[in-house]
């Protein structure tokens, strides 16, 4: 006589199974959405990281900031940040505008201040690098 | 343990895992932002040596910053612009560079000239002082800049009283040709080196997938407005819309003609020059830029020089050799054959 096939668990143990595994599925799903749509503003002081901010439709900010020389002022816009004014005699870093791009920089180099956007990289980025 | 909590358990094992809890997995690329040679610079590298190479990498530049830098006291280009017309001793590599610089010079017939730095001076651009000099001013200056008047015997060196050598010109781009090679010494076979406006991309991004380098939109410079498909080669860009300052209207940029001693005027908003020598494609974006297009194009063709232009009428003009690379991205440029 042939014996009944068996789960190798109770049906109670099975169903804590299947629901720590669904659980798991969700967040893990929930987690990488998240990674791959977050973009964050860096702003880096003389070779360290001074500030990060989560970008988003609502984030809204102007910040300053004492840079090596003098202050800069740095606004951020929903997915944008671009340095708004600084004192440096150039102001090359007020020319270069907003930047929104993954791994797109924009440098004050009297002041030594840099802002750059990271984050998972998005279809419409399609560059590795660009030369200015 | 029960068949069933050892379901359990294995359950849970598997949750952590799928939720990130079983550990990170690390990056295999490093990038490194610093600053040298008075501009902003990022270095990636892949594999398993990147750290080291990139490591090493930076402190190749740094102390060649130091072996010829114009402003640094201890520099042996700062003793040459110091030394009052007598004959100065070089190290090696800041010969080496010069060399570079005066066989760059000689090839583009001075457009490109190491001895620009009086002229420089003078006008002030990317300082707070910047302004129009007057003509008397200029014809002042203007006999510094000959590049032909340098003298190097060796690493023995010598320049007329108060010309001054520069190699700021070359120097990132010779920079870069240095890096790349101490990259493959460290068995880095691929990367991305990007010393301010020089880019050297070493390797492909994948197998048979080149890398993607977008060219400075010169209207709009936060945004690029073609993208070029290559690898392993430099990609050097001068444009007027990087450090310029303007007066009564008029756009004044960074690089000047020798041979008016005005900043450049030039049909040209920007050239991108690729080739595999960084130096010589850092030299030549400047000397073409200075050119206008006409005569740049009519250069690059008899030199094999491979190069993207944008004319001042948003024009696009790409030689031969970069044809398949190259992609317009910008409809507010029109590309013409």
């Amino acid at each position: 006589m042939k014996n009944k096939a068996r789960l190798p668990m109770k049906w109670g143990d099975f169903l804590i199974f299947i629901v720590i595994i669904a659980v798991a599925c969700g967040i893990w799903i929930h987690l990488a959405l998240l990674q791959a749509d977050q973009t964050y503003g860096e702003i880096w002081l003389d070779g360290e990281m001074y500030q990060q901010l989560r970008l988003g439709n609502n984030t809204q900010k102007t910040i300053r900031l004492a840079g090596k020389a003098t202050d800069v002022v740095i606004e951020i816009d929903g997915e944008c940040m671009r340095f708004v004014e600084s004192e440096c005699p150039d102001h090359t870093c007020e020319n270069t505008g907003w930047i929104s791009r993954v791994g797109q920089t924009a440098v004050c180099l009297p002041n030594r201040v840099m802002i750059k956007i990271t984050g998972s990289t998005k279809t419409d980025d399609a560059v590795d690098v660009v030369v200015q | 343990m029960r068949k069933g909590q050892a379901g359990i358990v294995l359950a849970a094992a598997l949750a952590m895992l799928l939720t990130g809890c079983g550990g990170k997995k690390q990056p295999d690329y490093v990038t490194q932002d610093f600053y040298a040679m008075d501009t902003a610079m990022q270095i990636t590298a892949y594999g398993e040596n990147a750290q080291d190479a990139v490591n090493e990498s930076i402190s190749y530049i740094n102390m060649l910053e130091a072996d010829i830098s114009r402003t640094r006291e201890t520099s042996d280009i700062y003793a040459l612009n110091q030394a009052e017309g007598k004959r100065t001793e070089l190290s090696e590599q800041a010969a080496d560079i010069l060399q570079d610089a005066l066989d760059l010079a000689a090839k583009t017939e001075g457009f490109f000239d190491p001895t620009i730095a009086p002229l420089s001076d003078l006008w002030g651009i990317g300082t707070d002082h910047a302004a129009v000099p007057t003509q008397d001013e200029i014809d002042t200056v203007l006999p510094l800049v000959d590049y032909t008047a340098v003298s190097l015997e060796g690493t023995t060196a010598l320049i007329p009283a108060a010309a001054e050598v520069d190699l700021g010109g070359i120097g990132k781009g010779y920079a870069a040709d240095h890096v790349v090679e101490i990259l493959k010494q460290k068995n880095v076979d691929k990367a991305i080196v990007a010393l301010g406006g020089n880019i050297y991309v070493l390797g492909e991004k994948e197998v048979d997938t080149p890398w993607t380098v977008g060219i400075t939109d010169p209207d709009d410079p936060s945004n690029y407005f073609a993208i070029l498909s290559i690898t392993d080669v430099a990609v050097v860009t001068s444009g007027d819309y990087e450090r310029y300052f303007e007066s009564n209207g008029k756009r004044y940029c960074h690089i000047f003609d020798p041979q008016t001693g005005y900043s450049a005027e030039t049909d040209i908003r920007s050239v991108t020059v690729v080739s595999q020598d960084s130096a010589s494609a850092d030299a030549y974006s400047t000397a073409l830029f200075v050119m206008g297009y006409d005569a740049a194009r009519s250069f690059c063709q008899e030199n094999r020089i491979e190069a993207v232009f944008i004319c001042d009428d948003h024009t696009v003009h790409v030689t031969d050799g970069l044809k398949d690379s190259f992609t317009l991205e910008s409809t507010e440029y029109t590309y013409e054959e």
